[in-house]
């Protein structure tokens, strides 16, 4: 019960924010775009890694017993044909340091969607699936690329060694050791019979002294630990792949997507009532306390759609999303500001007279919200937070527009290795 | 940092080729083998494995010894994957999750008879 009522505390005041104000990020090019447009979110994407397993995902979903066409329920499949192709081998290198347009066919992917439940009114629902693509454009820094080359250097050549050393260690415990020292005597005297290696002995006992348990049973397990300290291998992969999650120059990324629905629940009548783009830049230069993000969102309403099957008086004609924003960090403290534009054209009546002629009286609406960010992180799981600026204007004539709230954002129940382990 | 050890009996015939394959099937993935056969001569790999290490009869003389340190640098990879086939058949799928260990040691004895 406490627990209950503490995490209710915890979460409010998360909540409010959320409700306070659209944010930027979920602005942002979608990882499934279909998905976005179907208006579902899946519990899981499946990323099918062979041509085989797509013929097999889309047969599985999408025919019935009698090989007839159905169409899933919270379905999501997302296919990155550039990973498929298994005609060429592809290296980490490839990952890792595309070359000229490399780096947008590599992130290209594929997406579908489809769900039952697409609401048509309050109480009908029809079946629909969405179409999506997506891609990334990283236009790499010099200084940020030559680092993972390094980098790269190192991990292949620490690679061998540490398997090497891997096998060592197996010889000396198939060979049977009574004691800890006599474990530590027999694998130095293989890693000095082999001058490739290139490591330091000294530093090797050291830490063998050190680390190894006096429990002989213990042992085997323990000696990769020292391997990975002793060579370093571990920050070498943990950087490599900082590096890649936020590459340092310019990135680009797009996507684009639409929904085909079926308001009959028959295949040979559709209607594609939303359709749109994302469009997101970003610069993260070589300081890191700094980023710039840009955001470009659009979606196109078949207004002949929503009027007919669903009971949305105020459908739109088109709906675009823009909107900027910077982040400082310094050490334990960060401030954002973003600015997000809004433009609608809302159908307000639409009626054809005696004489066929369709008259549509529209309203074009436009807003805007600015907001800042402060963030103060106080431990590693809990964050200060205090928002401040101007939300989209609210619908009522009552609401208010000014967005002022502090926040304490506690991060718990994050597994540790002892949970997982055990 | 848990040491991930298989341990495996494949059937082969004596005057049979056998080819180890070794997949990656994770974007962003590359391993480094020490591969220890029976005889004098072990094999250093890295990334994909696909060769002949041997004929049955020469293989059955002693255990085969796969040492693999896997790595996975794509930050959309939450777990590191490497698949080890003989003649075509999988007999390991090693996945673990980066949290638990992103070097993992992958130790695989075959056993050939």
């Amino acid at each position: 019960m406490k627990a209950s009522v503490l995490g209710c505390l915890i979460l409010v005041p998360v909540l409010s924010v959320a409700q306070n104000a659209d944010r930027l990020s979920l602005l942002k090019a979608p990882s499934s775009p279909a998905s976005v447009v179907a208006g579902i979110q899946p519990s899981s994407i499946t990323s099918p890694k062979s041509w085989e397993a797509v013929e097999a995902a889309v047969f599985n979903n999408f025919s019935n017993e009698n090989g007839s066409f159905v169409v899933p329920n919270d379905f999501a499949i997302e296919v990155s044909p550039y990973w498929l192709n298994t005609t060429k081998k592809r290296t980490i290198e490839d990952f890792l340091l595309p070359k000229g347009g490399q780096s947008f066919m590599q992130n290209l992917s594929f997406s579908v969607a489809s769900t039952k439940s697409f609401m048509v009114n309050d109480s009908v629902h029809s079946e629909a699936i969405g179409f999506g693509i997506r891609s990334i454009w990283i236009f790499e820094d010099k200084d940020s690329r030559k680092e993972k080359e390094e980098l790269l250097k190192e991990v292949d050549a620490k690679g061998p060694r540490k398997v090497k050393l891997s096998k060592y260690s197996e010889d000396v415990n198939e060979g049977r050791f009574a004691t800890k020292e006599e474990f530590i005597r027999k694998f130095l005297n293989k890693v000095d019979t082999d001058a490739s290696l290139k490591i330091d002995r000294s530093r090797l006992e050291q830490h063998l002294r050190r680390g190894l348990s006096a429990d002989t049973s213990l042992i085997r397990n323990q000696v990769g630990d020292i391997i990975d300290e002793i060579l370093g291998f571990d920050q070498n992969v943990s950087r490599l792949t900082e590096l890649q999650k936020e590459p340092q120059g310019f990135k680009i990324e797009i996507a684009a997507a639409a929904s085909l629905n079926f308001p009959t629940n028959k295949t040979d009548f559709s209607y594609v009532p939303k359709a749109g783009f994302w469009i997101t830049p970003s610069y993260q230069p070589k300081a890191q306390n700094i980023q710039f993000l840009g955001v470009i969102r659009f979606f196109h309403y078949n207004r002949d759609f929503y009027s007919t099957y669903t009971s949305d008086t105020s459908s739109f004609d088109n709906s675009w999303d823009y909107g900027a924003r910077v982040v400082f960090r310094k050490d334990r403290f960060s401030i954002e500001a973003e600015m997000i534009g809004r433009s609608s054209k809302i159908i307000l009546q639409s009626y054809t007279d005696s004489n066929g002629v369709k008259t549509t009286r529209s309203k074009t609406d436009s807003d805007f919200q600015c907001l800042i960010n402060f963030n103060y992180r106080l431990s590693d799981a809990i964050v200060l937070s205090y928002n401040f600026g101007r939300k989209f204007s609210p619908t009522s004539e009552t609401g208010n527009n000014l967005v002022s709230t502090a926040t304490l954002n506690f991060g718990i129940g994050a597994p540790r290795l002892s949970n997982i382990s055990n | 940092m848990p040491t991930f050890r298989y341990r495996k009996q494949v059937v082969v015939g004596d005057d049979e080729e056998v080819i180890l394959e070794i997949k990656l099937p994770d974007a962003g993935s590359t391993s480094y083998h020490f591969i220890d056969v029976p005889g004098p001569i072990d094999r250093e790999r890295t990334g994909e494995v696909d060769e002949i290490i041997g004929t049955g009869s020469e293989l059955k003389a002693e255990r085969t010894v796969i040492h693999s340190s896997p790595i996975n640098v794509n930050p959309n990879m939450d777990d590191i994957r490497q698949e080890i086939y003989i003649n075509g058949v999988q007999i390991v799928d090693h996945i673990n999750l980066k949290n638990v260990d992103q070097t993992p040691l992958v130790i695989t004895t075959i056993v050939f008879i």
